[in-house]
C-alpha cells in the first residue's frame, strides 16, 4: 500500500517536472500528424543490458504513460504471450515482425519498438548510482513511416550531492530512494521515471493522442 | 512528508490535467507477473484488480486501456473461462480499438 502511495506520488512529481520544462520543439511532426494513431502496440523492449530484468521491467511501465497521452495501449502481457505461442520468445525476434503482420493479428495504428540501454548500477568516480536509460521509435503500420524517435534516461542519485541538481532533483532523489527501498529492484523504480521521461507528451516528445481532450488543441 | 506536500504544490503550481484513468495497482501487477522476487499467484492479482475496480466504479472514474484484458488474462489462467470472455468483451465495449485483438482472442479460446 505504501508502495502504490509513493509510486503516485513519484508520478505526480515527474508530471509536475515534465510540464514544467520547456525547451524548443525541433522535430518534424508532418508524418504522425497526417497518420492520427488511435492504438499503439508496444513490443517487449530489446535488453542491450547485463541486467535480464530489464526488458519486462521496463514494459511494465510504458502503459500509463503512453494511455494518460490519449492513447489505446494494447495489454502488454497479452501481446507478449501472443507472441510466445508463436515460438516468438525473445524481444529481438519479436522485433523482426512485419508491421503488416502485427496490423494483422492485433489492430494496431502504431507499434513502438524500445530499446534499453543501461539498466542499473552505473559506477562513478567517487559512487555509484542506478541509471536507467532507454530509447524509442513509433512506426506506422500501414505506411511503414516513423512518427517519432526520442531517448530519456533517469537515475536515483539526482540532485545528490554530487549532481548538485537543486530542489526539484533532490525530491526525485528521496522520492525514488524511498519507493526503491521497498520494492527490491531497485531499476523498476528508476524504470518508471525514465518511462515517464521518454513517453509522456512533452517538448520533442509523442503528441497528445484521441482519446485525450487535449488531443490536437496543444502544441507539444 | 515535507517532501510530499512540496511534490503537491509543485505539480498544482505547474498546471496539469488529472490523470484520465484511474490505474490502480495494474501495473504493479504487470510487474508481479515478471518479477522473480514478487511473483503474485493470478487468483491474487484477480483480488486486487477487482476490488481497484469497485473503487474505480465507486468513483465513476474509468479504468486504463488493457485492464479488463488482462483481467481476462488472469481469469483464464486459473480456468474460469466464462469471466475470461466476459472480460475481454469488456475491454472491447470501452475501447473499440482493441476489437480485432480481443476477437482473436476470444475466436482462439472459443475454438481449442
Amino acid at each position: 500500500m505504501l508502495t502504490a502511495y509513493c509510486r503516485t506520488c513519484l508520478l505526480a512529481l515527474v508530471l509536475a517536472l515534465g510540464g514544467c520544462a520547456a525547451s524548443s520543439s525541433n522535430i518534424d511532426y508532418t508524418a504522425f500528424r497526417e497518420s492520427k494513431p488511435r492504438s499503439i502496440l508496444v513490443l517487449p523492449p530489446l535488453n542491450n543490458t547485463p541486467d535480464v530484468r530489464a526488458t519486462y521491467s521496463f514494459l511494465s511501465t510504458v502503459t500509463q504513460p503512453l494511455a494518460e497521452d490519449g492513447y489505446y495501449v494494447f495489454p502488454v502481457v497479452l501481446v507478449d504471450q501472443t507472441f510466445k505461442e508463436n515460438g516468438l520468445i525473445n524481444a529481438g525476434e519479436i522485433h523482426e515482425v512485419s508491421l503488416a503482420k502485427l496490423r494483422e493479428i492485433f489492430g494496431a495504428d502504431a507499434t513502438l519498438y524500445i530499446t534499453v540501454t543501461q539498466y542499473g548500477p552505473a559506477y562513478m568516480l567517487l559512487n555509484s548510482q542506478i541509471r536507467v536509460s532507454a530509447n524509442a521509435k513509433l512506426m506506422d503500420n500501414r505506411t511503414g513511416q516513423l512518427l517519432w524517435s526520442g531517448a530519456a534516461t533517469a537515475s536515483d542519485s539526482e540532485g545528490g550531492n554530487n549532481s548538485g541538481g537543486g530542489l526539484m532533483g533532490a525530491l526525485v532523489y528521496a522520492l525514488v530512494k524511498q519507493v526503491a527501498s521497498s520494492v527490491g529492484d531497485q531499476g523498476h523504480t528508476v524504470a518508471h521515471v525514465t518511462s515517464q521521461r521518454l513517453l509522456q507528451v512533452r517538448p520533442n516528445g509523442l503528441l497528445y493522442g484521441p482519446l485525450s481532450p487535449f488531443y490536437e488543441k496543444t502544441e507539444p | 512528508m515535507i517532501l510530499l506536500v512540496l511534490a503537491t504544490a509543485m505539480v498544482a503550481g505547474c498546471e496539469r490535467k488529472h490523470l484520465l484513468y484511474e490505474w490502480g495497482s495494474y501495473e504493479d501487477q504487470v510487474y508481479a507477473t515478471y518479477s522473480d522476487t514478487g511473483k503474485v499467484p493470478p487468483e491474487q492479482q484477480i483480488e486486487e484488480l477487482e476490488r481497484d475496480y469497485q473503487v474505480a466504479r465507486s468513483e465513476n472514474r474509468p479504468v486504463p486501456p488493457g485492464y479488463h484484458a488482462y483481467l481476462g488474462y488472469l481469469y483464464y489462467q486459473i480456468g474460469k473461462v466464462d469471466q475470461s470472455l466476459q472480460s475481454f468483451e469488456t475491454e472491447k465495449q470501452l475501447f473499440p480499438e482493441s476489437k480485432k485483438y480481443m476477437d482473436f482472442l476470444i475466436s482462439r479460446m472459443t475454438h481449442t
